[in-house]
């Protein structure tokens, strides 16, 4: 099992939980969110392979990233994602 | 349609599940408007179209990528249902969970088990527009709430599934 298909997974499971906690399911905190998005850098940072799959992976993280400073900046949710670190 | 079944699998098992919505649609018909039914109760109508389209899953549908094309169908089903039986609805849902949980390979596993998640916490937009057709919204949302720990323990399942690699 290579860590770029890994990689892949780890993202979809960031971008369910960040589902979850727009539906504010009760038991998913911000510090979840924050702890994939510090696993998911890191992972990127020791990828030295750039297939098809680790960029669509990088695009898709790109595109959730810009999801979360998104909801950060609107005034509705900026206060429900302050604490979300999105590094 | 059992003869459909025998030919083309893939083909029956979407017709099952679309019937299960149809019945379930004048299920919420028949509530809505409070239409005298006359014996016949379409919500055991749906579920039993569901217990069919499992079936066909568990004996006909073997290949690992139509298993997965079928799951995401069943999920994508179970969300449509508006006027369920819970327990029904819990059955439905833990049994296909129980499925996304047995397929072969791990990263599908975790890729199933994620989507079967949303079966579990359909999150409070959906419990504001039930109010305008669910007449017993404390049910609804007692029901929700139940599942929340539900939902951590299929959380963490599909969490533990692929930190084995």
């Amino acid at each position: 099992m290579s860590s770029t298909s890994n990689i892949g997974l780890f993202i979809n499971i960031l971008d369910a939980y960040l589902n979850f906690f727009e539906l504010e399911c009760p038991v998913i905190t911000d510090k979840f969110l924050s702890g994939l998005i510090a696993l998911i850098s890191e992972h990127f940072d020791n990828i030295r392979d750039f297939s098809e799959a680790t960029i669509q992976a990088q695009a898709h993280y790109n595109q959730i990233l810009q999801h979360i400073s998104r909801r950060k900046m609107s005034p509705e949710t900026a206060a429900k994602f302050a604490p979300v670190m999105s590094g | 349609m059992i003869g459909i079944a025998e030919k083309e699998v893939e083909m029956a098992f979407k017709l099952y599940l679309e019937c299960a919505i149809i019945a379930d649609q004048c299920n919420t018909i028949v509530r809505e408007r409070n239409i005298e039914s006359k014996g016949c109760d379409f919500g055991v109508i749906s579920y039993e179209f569901m217990a069919q389209s499992f079936l066909l899953y568990e004996d006909q549908i073997s290949d690992p990528k139509m298993r997965e094309r079928s799951i995401t169908l069943i999920v994508g089903t179970l969300l449509s249902f508006k006027s369920f039986v819970k327990s029904d609805y819990e059955a439905l849902s833990a049994k296909t969970t129980q499925y996304a949980a047995k397929l072969i390979r791990k990263p599908d596993q975790c890729k199933m088990i994620l989507l079967c998640s949303n079966l579990f916490y359909r999150g409070c937009s959906q419990v504001s527009d039930a109010l305008s057709y669910l007449p017993s919204l404390t049910i609804v949302l007692t029901w929700f709430r139940q599942r929340t720990r539900f939902l951590l323990k299929i959380l963490r399942e599909f969490l533990s599934a692929f930190r084995e690699h």
